[in-house]
């Protein structure tokens, strides 16, 4: 088992998801992750979630299997969980316990069993996070960024070999996300981080692999870089007169700008082509290769589908 | 392998949720204000009232805090904890903490442990706090000098923490777990939660208490009686259930951790199969004590059975026992006997005794020491004689057995058997559930469980056809560990010691129809007189009332001497050489079977006096103060003494002491027989109380049995003794519950419709006990009245010292009784074998002024004519009230005066002062009850010259000749009509199953008038028995608050002839129903032809007489008056009305 753990990673071979009513959360997807931050991008719905889930064995995926640090996810949970630390999208904590109490409590769970140790680490872990002048309040009483903190927190308090994190920054305040990006960064060098996110910003610096899922399916797998790359050709600015800018809607707004009395827009093409007066941007940002991507995948996905006759 | 250290992390964690939840600290100070409130309540209805009655004693908080306090807690904390529990699951789901907690790497089963652990711990934890709260509380009031409240028995609060407390919510919290986990909706599994504890409170309630003691998940039914005498914590079968629920929890839980939505390791077939195998452990363990039970009801079933089948066998007469027991408490018991025994009429081959079958037979030999064939099978020990025994032939064999009596074999045939009895009903655990005690701490070896052979088969003093008592002597010696002290029939004597035990000698001077031996470490209390002596025996811890009544200590002494030379003086001599009184844990059954249940707490040469009785009564709380009687007549140590001779006459738990001890004198040396024996019994025994300690008594465990009817009892004595107490007469607790008992009508009904010989005691014995009360009572009243106490003595001793260890017959009672003076036919007619009664009429009662004494002092004269309508003679005596200014009112009883059958006399008396008020007392008559006498005008002071009339007189004998037409309200003619539908009688038909035990002719009735003003008028028609009323023999009539007119008292007659009649309404004195106001009543009369005419009638402005409501022209023939409850004031009275043709008025 050791040596397993000192070689981590994270297997998933063909997952399938389907939930009740039919309609496929997850769909044959394959997926080896190492150490390091992995962002896993992509809009509300496409499944990001329920892989997380799966891979912290809360849900047994419909097909394939997925594992964790050696450990099947759903014949080896106990040894797959001791391995994880797990941010939920919607996490909050028992309303009633003090800050100091609830990460005290998951501690145990997550199996420091030493008191004093056990002491100095939630002491640790709060300092981490910024909580350490709140600990003796209760969670009802946190804000909303507080409390993802303490999720945060609550995720790393028994030091994992994997985090696994959906999306983190929700409620965070533009400061704090800094400080969450430095973190991740910082505690990708040695583990496995997923941070999942529908903010390509989020990903920030430390991000060196990434995939991107749609409706249920892996669409891309590399590094920011080779999406960016990918991107080139698909972004544009357009310079307007005046403040008012109407863009087509076969474009995507990336940003908008106003300088000397002209209005410059960022858009990304769905189909490749460029509007008019438009200048290709030779360097887009990380996000706007995501939308490009996304954009192009959406109107591939409806050729597929014959939505759009060419 | 669970990890403990996540268990106690989760629970830590729950814990410290429920520890912050408003609702936890609401159930709490609910629970413990409930409890304090109980508590405190009890405390003072001990402290307050228990030296005043030993009943009260037995809701001792001391003993019973947990059962009377306890339960509360247990109830509402059982309620809360759903409302804690039933947050398992749905809290995280809700603060959306589930799944970090569902990543985490511990088990669904360490979860659910931990998290009902998290939730135990609150709940069971304030129970310490409880339990220290109260010790420190009642330390606290009991050392402050406050008159209520003391620390609680430990061994009680243990087991109502561990035993009761701590398996009981771990079931709940595990049931509430599961259900909240199959039923996610909150609400849904609240309200079926909720639904699930009413269903088994509910069950409790309802099911017999051998089955509800399974289902008592909370405990309350096991714990039993906690005695400072015994050394059970709990019995064991209590500990078993107690176990069994905590495993059944255990199991549910697995279940919990096996259905938890919560994705695990492991299998959760494995998991939950696990947790059904402990689940069904558990209930195979209950379903052991419930099959334990109901083998236990198999058992006496059918040892009954075979007793029955021997029961005409040939009886051997038992003339005396003697040998050696040996007692090891709670190990051994050896029994080493020589029975001699006196061959019956018949010859007979084989001797058939009962023995305890719990008992082995070890030894079994004639007198010359030859082994004896002999089957003891079913508790039937029946030895077959080598040669047939010829009649009054007399025969001695050994018997030696080894082994501890089987608790069960007691009380066989029973009226109540405890384990069947509604757990609503059970209130005879009062009263104790042991059949007898064979504890390492106490041995109370008692006659039912014929630990010592019983001739013949099981044959109780009351059964009615085959009634026989066999008399013998005794001399046993008994062997008890060394410093124990033991009680048998009569003194003990140091019988010397060997290596194991103490040895006693217990020969008594006369026979014994049964045999106790009580044992313990005993603290002694006694002192001879006359060659007798008289002990207390109480358990060491429960000195405490010797030393606060140690100042009436020579008074006691003083009574027992001068009650003890009466008797003798009268013949009536104490048959043993020892009387002790001892004290027995409560837990010890202190009733009888049959359908009887009689006091099994005196037997010869012993009276048992609860633990929960004298021993720990208050009497120091009493006593406090000693100042405060200072200034009484006879000071502290006379108000001490009163208080001791109340506290045992005021014993309805069957623990009167003067009752009790009367039976030696009488009942102990002989007994009546036969299909008569019962009665005649139960009277001489009435007159042995009556001569000895001048008091009755009143027990019946049936008032134990019927459960929350007792509140009831309860309240109609005590309004009753209140009511006689307002008017100012003298009463007591013991007489009111007499009175209030024994005048239900449906005792009135038994009496009137079978005799004490024909009636069948076990439909519905609960009645027929006081049915053989209420006559019993009459006839030794009449007795008792008319000889007085020496006579009465004499009369007694004359029986018992021609039949001493033999039976007597009525015809030889009859003889004694007229030696004394006492015609028994003549005063009482056919008392047995009839239902016939006397009806006493007084058509006549005046009186004037005659002149002055030789004093000059005012003299008037009373004279009363009485007829008697009825066939059958009685017995009455009038009473007279009088009411002074600044003077306690006083009820004066006259002579005793017998009336033949139709026959009529006139009675004369002299008297001082005038009486305010006068009555008829009947001892049994069809009157029921004293009633009122309307005086005729009287003029203080004209003094008439006449002849002065004193005594009786008889005068003709003729009824009335009358051309009214009377209806009362008990007359057949009277019917009740609600909403125009006419229903004889009761017209509460919905209810009329449930109140048929409280129904007088067919309406609800009411015995007092105290409550009519206080408590409000009822809304059905309702009839009052009081003395003021109008009735031939019975004074009734029936009320109703004001309505809208559809409630209707319809009385119906049939007119003989058509013509102009009178009506007239009766209004009784108003005076029965106090504070109400009378004012117009409404009515119909409706003729032959149907005519229908409107009376109304001005209730307020009549005379409390009859009184003219109308004159109407009738043809002959059916004629009704419709009295609704329409008026203008609060109350319409259905009493009597009478036709009378108007004919030249």
């Amino acid at each position: 088992m050791g040596e397993r753990e000192r070689d981590i990673s994270i297997s998933i071979q063909k997952v399938r998801h389907v939930y009740k009513g039919g309609n496929p959360a997850i769909n044959g997807m394959s997926l080896d992750i190492h150490t390091g931050l992995f962002g896993m991008l992509g809009p509300n719905g496409a499944g990001k979630s329920t892989l997380m889930r799966i891979i912290c064995s809360l849900l047994v995926p419909t097909e394939g299997r997925v594992i964790v640090g050696g450990h099947d996810v759903v014949k080896e949970r106990r040894h797959v969980r001791r391995l994880l630390g797990y941010l939920p999208q919607d996490f909050n904590a028992w309303r009633l316990h003090r800050v100091e109490e609830v990460l005290g409590t998951l501690a145990t769970l997550s199996g420091l069993e030493n008191n004093s140790e056990r002491r100095a680490r939630v002491a640790e872990i709060l300092e981490l996070v910024g909580l350490l002048d709140v600990s003796h309040r209760k969670v009802k009483s946190l804000s909303g960024g507080m409390v993802r903190r303490l999720g945060v927190a609550q995720a790393l308090i028994h030091d994992p070999k994997i985090l696994i994190v959906d999306e983190p920054t929700v409620g965070l305040d533009p400061e704090e996300r800094i400080h969450f990006r430095q973190l991740m960064a910082k505690l990708g060098k040695d583990r496995i981080i997923i941070l999942s996110t529908h903010i390509v910003g989020d990903l920030g610096a430390g991000c060196h692999d990434l995939a991107l899922i749609d409706r249920g399916r892996l669409e891309f797998r590399g590094s920011p870089e080779k999406l960016i790359a990918h991107a080139k050709g698909f972004v544009f600015e357009i310079h307007m007169e005046g403040n008012r800018a109407e863009p087509s809607d076969q474009y995507e707004v990336v940003s908008q700008e106003q300088k000397l009395g002209r209005t410059i827009i960022r858009v990304v093409s769905r189909m490749g082509e460029i509007p008019d007066g438009a200048v290709p941007v030779d360097n887009p940002t990380l996000e706007e290769a995501y939308l490009a991507f996304m954009a192009s995948n959406s109107v591939k996905q409806a050729v597929k589908g014959g939505e759009v006759q060419s | 392998m669970m990890n403990i250290k996540s268990i106690l992390s989760i629970a830590r964690a729950e814990t410290l949720v429920i520890r912050r939840l408003a609702r936890y600290w609401l159930f709490l100070a609910i629970s413990f204000l409930f409890v304090f409130i109980a508590f405190i309540y009890y405390s003072a209805l001990h402290g307050l009232y228990s030296s005043h009655s030993a009943t009260v004693g037995l809701l001792s908080p001391r003993f019973l805090v947990t059962s009377i306090a306890g339960v509360l807690y247990l109830v509402i904390y059982s309620i809360g904890v759903i409302f804690l529990a039933f947050d398992v699951r749905a809290r995280d789901l809700r603060e959306r903490m589930h799944e970090v907690l569902d990543s985490r790497p511990y088990s669904n089963l360490e979860l659910v442990i931990g998290r009902f652990l998290g939730v135990l711990i609150p709940a069971w934890v304030p129970m310490l706090f409880l339990i220290v709260l109260i010790q420190l509380v009642g330390f606290l009031l009991k050392t402050s000098g406050m008159p209520i409240g003391e620390p609680a028995q430990i061994t009680s609060l243990l087991s109502f923490v561990f035993l009761i407390g701590l398996p009981s919510f771990a079931f709940i919290i595990s049931i509430v777990f599961l259900v909240t986990l199959l039923v996610r909706n909150r609400l849904v599994a609240s309200i079926t939660l909720l639904l699930l504890i009413a269903a088994s409170f509910g069950g409790m309630y309802f099911l017999p208490v051998y089955k509800a003691r399974v289902f008592d998940f909370l405990g309350l039914m096991q714990s039993g009686y906690p005695s400072d005498l015994t050394a059970s914590f709990m019995p064991l079968t209590g500990i078993i259930h107690r176990v069994a629920t905590l495993l059944a929890s255990l199991g549910i839980l697995g279940i919990c951790a096996a259905v938890h939505p919560r994705l695990d390791d492991g299998s959760r077939v494995k998991t939950g199969f696990i947790g059904a195998i402990v689940v069904a452990i558990a209930v195979v363990i209950t379903g052991g004590i419930l099959y334990g039970h109901m083998k236990e009801m198999k058992d006496q079933e059918r040892w009954l059975k075979t007793q029955m089948e021997y029961h005409k066998a040939p009886v051997p007469d038992i003339t005396k026992i003697s040998g050696r027991v040996e007692i090891s408490p709670g190990k051994e018991f050896i029994l080493d006997i020589k029975i001699a025994f006196r061959v019956p009429a018949n010859p007979i081959k084989t001797a058939l005794f009962t023995l305890n079958p719990g008992q082995r037979v070890v030894e079994l030999l004639d007198s010359s020491g030859k082994p004896l064939s002999y089957k003891h099978e079913e508790g039937i020990l029946d030895i077959t004689m080598p040669d047939t025994l010829t009649q009054g032939e007399e025969v001695v064999i050994g018997l030696k057995t080894e082994g501890v009596p089987d608790k069960h074999f007691a009380y066989l045939k029973s009226a109540v058997n405890p384990l069947k009895l509604k757990s609503k009903d059970s209130n005879t655990t009062l009263l104790g559930n042991e059949n007898y005690v064979f504890d390492r701490k106490f041995v109370a070896l008692m006659p039912a469980v014929r630990w010592l052979p019983l001739s013949g088969v099981e044959n109780s003093m009351e059964n009615q056809q085959n009634n026989r008592v066999d008399f013998f002597n005794v001399d046993l010696t008994v062997g008890v560990p060394k410093g124990w002290l033991v009680a048998g029939p009569g003194r003990r004597n140091k019988a010397g010691e060997d290596k194991r035990f103490d040895l006693y000698r217990f020969a008594p001077p006369s026979v014994v129809p049964e045999v106790a031996i009580l044992a313990s470490e005993y603290e002694s209390r006694s002192y001879e007189t006359d060659g007798i002596v008289m002990e207390l025996l109480v358990n060491k811890k429960h000195i405490k009332n010797l030393d606060v009544l140690s100042d009436t200590k020579e008074k006691v002494r003083e009574y027992i001497d001068t009650t003890l030379r009466e008797a003798k003086e009268a013949g009536l001599t104490y048959p043993y050489d020892g009387f002790s009184l001892v004290e027995v844990p409560t837990n010890l059954r202190t009733y009888g079977g049959g359908w009887r249940l009689d006091t099994v707490q005196t037997m010869p040469g012993i009276m048992l006096l609860k633990e929960l009785s004298l021993p720990t009564a208050r009497f120091d709380s009493a006593f406090r103060n000693p100042d405060k009687f200072k200034n009484q007549e006879g000071g502290i140590v006379k108000a001490k003494w009163d208080r001791l001779m109340s506290y045992f006459q005021q014993d309805f738990s069957g623990g009167n002491i003067f009752t009790g001890a009367a039976r030696n004198f009488f009942l102990f040396q002989t007994a009546a027989g036969g299909p008569e024996g019962m009665p005649v019994n139960f009277v001489m025994d009435t007159l042995s109380g009556l001569v000895l300690a001048d008091t009755k008594g009143y027990f019946s465990a049936h008032i134990f049995a019927e459960g929350n009817a007792v509140n009831q009892i309860i309240q109609n004595v005590i309004v009753s003794y209140f009511q006689l107490r307002n008017a100012g007469i003298q009463d007591t607790i013991l007489s009111s519950t007499i009175r209030t008992r024994t005048s239900r009508p449906v005792v009135w009904e038994k009496a009137l419709e079978s005799s004490l010989l024909d009636i069948d005691p076990w439909k519905e014995p609960a009645d027929m006990v006081d049915y053989l009360i209420l006559k019993g009572y009459a006839v030794a009243d009449s007795i008792y009245k008319t000889l007085g106490r020496e006579k009465t003595a004499a009369f007694l001793a004359s029986i018992r010292k021609n039949h001493t260890g033999g039976q007597f017959s009525v015809s030889d009672m009859k003889t004694a009784l007229n030696e004394q003076g006492y015609d028994m036919d003549a005063s009482l007619g056919d008392w047995l074998g009839s239902t016939g009664l006397a009806g006493f009429v007084v058509p006549e009662a005046k009186a004037y002024r005659v002149a002055d004494d030789a004093n000059g002092s005012p003299r008037y004269q009373l004279l009363f004519t009485v007829r008697n309508d009825e066939p059958v003679p009685g017995t009455f005596y009038f009473a007279y009230y009088y009411t002074a200014q600044n003077q306690r009112a006083e009820l004066i009883s006259g002579e005793t005066i017998h009336l033949a059958g139709r026959h009529a006399i006139q009675y004369g008396t002299i008297v001082s002062r005038m009486p305010t008020m006068f009555f008829l007392a009947p001892v049994l008559s069809y009157n029921r009850s004293t009633f009122e006498l309307k005086m005729a005008n009287f003029n203080p002071d004209k003094i008439v010259e006449a002849e002065i009339i004193e005594g009786v007189r008889d005068i003709p004998w003729e009824l009335p000749a009358s051309a009214s037409i009377v209806v009362d309200d008990l007359d057949e003619g009277f019917t009740i009509v609600n909403d125009k539908e006419e229903t004889k009688g009761l017209r509460v038909k919905a209810k009329a199953k449930d109140m048929s035990r409280d129904l007088d002719q067919g309406l609800p009735y009411t015995s007092y008038n105290v409550l009519v003003g206080g408590l409000g008028l009822p809304a059905e028609w309702t009839r009052i028995s009081n003395g003021m009323t109008y009735g031939k023999y019975r004074h009734t009539a029936a009320y109703i608050k004001r309505g809208e007119g559809t409630k209707k008292a319809v009385f119906s007659s049939e007119l003989p002839q058509s013509g102009t009649w009178d009506l007239e309404i009766y209004i009784p004195m108003r005076n029965v129903f106090p504070g109400k106001k009378w004012g117009r009543w409404h009515g119909v009369v409706i003729d032959r032809n149907g005519d229908r005419h409107q009376v109304e009638f001005d209730s307020k402005t009549g005379t409390e007489e009859w009184n003219l409501a109308g004159k109407y022209d009738f043809p002959q023939g059916k004629c009704t008056l419709e009295l609704s409850d329409l008026t203008d004031g609060d109350i319409v009275v259905a009493d009597a009305i009478r036709w009378t043709p108007s004919a030249g008025k």
